[in-house]
């Protein structure tokens, strides 16, 4: 009964120590629509079974847990479809507004931009650039080579590249 | 143009970051996949054009099933008739020949068990007699054991199948077919073949509520045609 009631805080604790962290960074993987339920999923589906907790580095589970699930819900064919046209809608849009922030307002819709990312260039980018991570604290956060964290980002910033000279 | 991309990725990042709900609290999530499910179930907002589309689908289908089952209930219960059947399999429209009651009696009958049977007249109906067994699943035979004796004074038994009833006046119970049937069994089986010439037989069999045994000689060492038996006299 002890060890059950140690286990249920346990997982509070971590979930309320890193629910909000995992809900940016579904957003940036998925959009800032359906993070919270993706981090919402796994929790419930994770935090009860005790298998977190177990892990070597629980935090850690549970990024790539959301990683995980993240994917799954952008394989869905009828998101992917939607995600696409919204997605088009709002390049056509953005390039009409320019690139460049504005010192006057919020700027302009930049988010549309990660999408032209693969999944796995969004979590490396999130973690190095909102988590501020370095390379290796990133490559053990999502279970990857170091070499492979200087990979997806330097891919993620030629895409940027790309897509902001047009 | 580093520092740029380095800005408008972070941008990028914020705006998504700032867009996102706040998680909802541990004790919502507790109760395991259940606690999402009312989110994770959500479905879109139909449009009047996928409202239409939809109730077109529905009725196309139902009419389908309508017809389809008509159809189906039709050839089910319109065709059971042999009649029918016959006129549809060659295109000549029938009639109904009338059966005769001698042919109908006769069919009730006839029994492939032995091949000592013959057909009986109409008068014979099912025995209710006691002493008289029927044969499990056909009340229009009963089963006689006949008991023999043969001049070397052996004796034996052989069971014989016959159609049984009664005639119309009680107390006169033995019917004339089933005492043929009898005898012509009994001849034709031969048991005292190699023992003598057959003696005698004897059979069990009712009289009214009473059981008697019958006994009929041999003649010349085989059973007499029997016209007739009175078994209560």
């Amino acid at each position: 009964m002890t060890s059950q009631l140690d286990t249920r805080w346990q997982a509070k604790a971590l979930y309320e120590a890193h629910a909000v962290p995992l809900v940016h960074f579904a957003a940036t993987v998925v959009g800032s629509a359906d993070a919270e339920d993706v981090v919402a999923s796994v929790a419930a589906r994770l935090l009860p079974t005790n298998k977190a907790l177990q892990a070597r580095d629980p935090v850690a589970y549970l990024y790539r847990a959301v990683l995980n699930a993240a994917r799954s819900h952008l394989r869905s064919a009828g998101r992917r479809a939607e995600r696409e046209r919204r997605a088009s809608l709002d390049r056509s849009n953005a390039h009409a507004h320019q690139y460049a922030p504005t010192a006057s307002g919020p700027g302009p819709d930049l988010s549309f931009a990660l999408d032209a990312l693969t999944t796995r260039q969004r979590a490396v980018v999130h973690l190095v650039y909102w988590e501020q991570l370095t390379g290796a604290e990133t490559a053990d956060r999502l279970g990857i080579s170091e070499g492979s964290v200087r990979t997806h980002l330097a891919r993620a910033k030629q895409t940027m590249r790309e897509l902001i000279n047009g | 143009m580093a520092d740029e991309i380095d800005d408008l990725t972070r941008q990028a990042i914020a705006q998504r970051v700032a867009g996102s709900r706040a998680p909802r609290p541990y004790e919502a999530l507790e109760h395991g996949a259940d606690a999402t499910a009312p989110q994770r179930w959500r479905f879109p907002p139909m449009s009047s054009e996928h409202t239409q589309r939809g109730a077109l689908i529905a009725a196309i289908a139902a009419v389908t099933l309508l017809v389809v089952g008509g159809l189906a209930a039709g050839s089910i219960f319109g065709r059971d008739r042999p009649s029918d059947l016959a006129a549809d399999s060659d295109g000549v429209e029938t009639t109904p020949v009338p059966v005769p009651d001698s042919v109908r009696s006769t069919t009730t009958l006839f029994r492939p068990v032995e091949t000592t049977l013959e057909p009986i007249d109409d008068e014979v109906v099912v025995s209710t007699e006691p002493g008289v067994t029927n044969p499990p699943g056909d009340p229009n035979l009963g089963l006689y054991t006949i008991e023999y004796r043969c001049e070397s004074g052996s004796t034996g038994s052989i069971e014989v199948l016959v159609p049984f009833g009664r005639v119309e006046t009680p107390g006169v119970v033995i019917t004339i077919p089933a005492a043929d049937d009898i005898g012509a069994a009994v001849n034709t089986e031969s048991p005292c073949t190699g023992a003598g010439p057959l003696i005698e037989i004897t059979f069990d069999t009712a009289c009214g509520s009473e059981i008697r045994m019958v006994r009929i000689a041999a003649v010349d060492g085989a059973v007499p045609d029997v016209a007739t038996l009175d078994i209560c006299e």
